[in-house]
């Protein structure tokens, strides 16, 4: 028995399991992959705002069909789609779904001296899709888009040039450091028997993440020795520049354009 | 921790996003001026490092498990400026890699764990590291993960989009996270005593020259 402590290769394994299928599906030819990555990231920003802004159920359906089509445009599985935006509609529908008898209106149904209302129940309907549709939107740059095409989009939009600089030295050392960190849980658990009290297993995780932080560190010296060693005057130039828009691209931004003002306009009536 | 898209109004999450850019811009500059611009990406593999310890299970009571944040072990290691680049990188690289939260709520998923964890922490610690080290680490794992809580508690208590009261949402987020904090605030404590007492050197305030590593000045 290896225990909790133990159970944490599982979950670095389950991370990048997550990456590696999102990276296969990246590197297929679909419609979102084709396209610059700026306009992909704001794009599907501008649709994610445009659900955000919606307060009504048939609305927020045409974006779930809209974020299906641009899915199925893209080569990406929708099972694959489902299964990566399932969890965190439903955990918020456990959240809202007391409004079901909070919010007022007309009772549907009534049990325990509690009456869900109409209201109530297109609250909770309306809110879940509209979470749902979110993380499907995130979900699809996730998995159409490389994340050394981010940075570069990063880098184009004007987001200051060292921030670029550690978020892709962050991700360019997050998997080798994923790896250390396995390979260390996997040698405690070679030479752990029988079941760790909750004790042990805080002593093991404590050693276990302090090592792992001081090779981090180490790594980090031994890393800013070498580019001092090859001159270290200028900084690491980490993804090349994005490539030029084309008529997919402007289709795309004038897709969130419309949806952003139809939403607001649905909305607000103006 | 993470806010998904639909939780908040955006008027909500473009003040999240303009408090977010403010802070994190003006710690860039600092990092710049204190690092230079080629060794600012080093933080990059400290960020990473704390990224990955995250991926360890920590044994709680009952058989189940809690995961390390960092964003006050970053303040307290890292100082404050740093310490906001280094889990602004994390948080980002959670959404856009990892699918963590939202686009839209990416701003207020930066403000409550790249910039409140970590000035929070790093206050507390700050505070208290004079009466004593390892206490005042629990204190500030502690505090800042219950202080970060009560602002996604108040941004989405703000929101019409969450039908819940604002005062509904702030009790419920942080009594929550004020008893989960109190596992945060362990962790930070033991690592950081672990850390301390291997590598004294690479604690912020230790040495008159307040740097993180004397070899790439971090």
């Amino acid at each position: 028995m290896t225990g909790v402590v133990g159970r944490s290769v599982e979950s670095i394994t389950g991370a990048l399991r997550t990456v590696f299928t999102a990276e296969q599906v990246a590197s297929a030819d679909g419609f979102l992959q084709r396209r610059d990555p700026r306009v992909s990231l704001c794009s599907v920003a501008g649709l994610a705002l445009a659900v955000m802004l919606t307060r009504t159920v048939a609305v927020t359906l045409c974006f779930g069909v809209v974020t299906v089509l641009l899915a199925r445009l893209s080569a990406v599985p929708l099972r694959q789609l489902l299964a990566r935006s399932a969890v965190v509609p439903l955990v918020s529908a456990v959240i809202v779904v007391p409004q079901a008898v909070l919010l007022p209106g007309d009772a549907l149904v009534r049990a325990f001296g509690l009456a869900v209302t109409d209201g109530g129940v297109a609250y909770v309907v309306l809110f879940t899709l509209r979470v749902g549709v979110g993380v499907a939107l995130l979900s699809l740059i996730v998995m159409t888009t490389p994340f050394s095409s981010v940075v570069a989009a990063m880098r184009e939009l004007r987001v200051p040039v060292a921030l670029v600089w550690v978020v892709a030295v962050t991700y360019r050392y997050l998997f080798l450091f994923f790896d250390e960190l396995q390979r260390l849980v996997l040698a405690r658990n070679s030479r752990t028997t029988g079941q760790s009290s909750l004790r042990d297993g805080w002593r093991d995780a404590k050693r276990l993440v302090g090592t792992f932080l001081l090779r981090t560190l180490d790594r980090g010296e031994r890393v800013g020795r070498g580019m001092r060693a090859r001159g270290g005057s200028r900084p690491p130039s980490p993804y090349s520049r994005s490539r030029a828009v084309d008529g997919g691209d402007y289709a795309l931004v004038a897709l969130a354009v419309v949806a952003v003002v139809g939403s607001g306009v649905i909305r607000w009536g103006l | 921790m993470h806010i998904p898209d639909g939780f908040l109004d955006p008027w909500v999450a473009g003040l999240f996003w303009l408090g977010s850019g403010i802070v994190i811009g003006f710690a860039v500059r600092r990092a710049r001026g204190e690092l230079g611009d080629e060794r600012t990406p080093l933080l990059g593999v400290v960020a990473a490092g704390i990224f990955a310890a995250q991926m360890l299970n920590w044994p709680i009571p009952g058989g189940t498990s809690a995961h390390f944040v960092g964003g006050a072990f970053a303040g307290i290691l890292l100082g404050p400026y740093l310490g906001v680049l280094a889990m602004t990188a994390v948080v980002t690289i959670q959404a856009l890699v990892f699918g963590d939260g939202g686009i839209i709520a990416l701003g207020a998923n930066l403000f409550a764990m790249a910039v409140v964890d970590v000035l929070v922490g790093y206050a507390l610690f700050r505070a208290l590291r004079g009466v004593h080290e390892t206490g005042g680490s629990f204190v500030a794992g502690w505090g800042a993960i219950t202080v970060s809580a009560l602002v996604v508690g108040v941004g989405v208590g703000l929101s019409s989009a969450f039908a819940y009261e604002l005062s509904t949402t702030v009790v419920i987020m942080v009594v929550g996270h004020a008893l989960l904090g109190l596992v945060e605030g362990a962790i930070t404590a033991a690592v950081y005593g672990y850390v301390a007492d291997a590598r004294p050197d690479l604690v912020l305030g230790r040495f008159d020259d307040d740097s993180l590593s004397p070899e790439v000045g971090l």
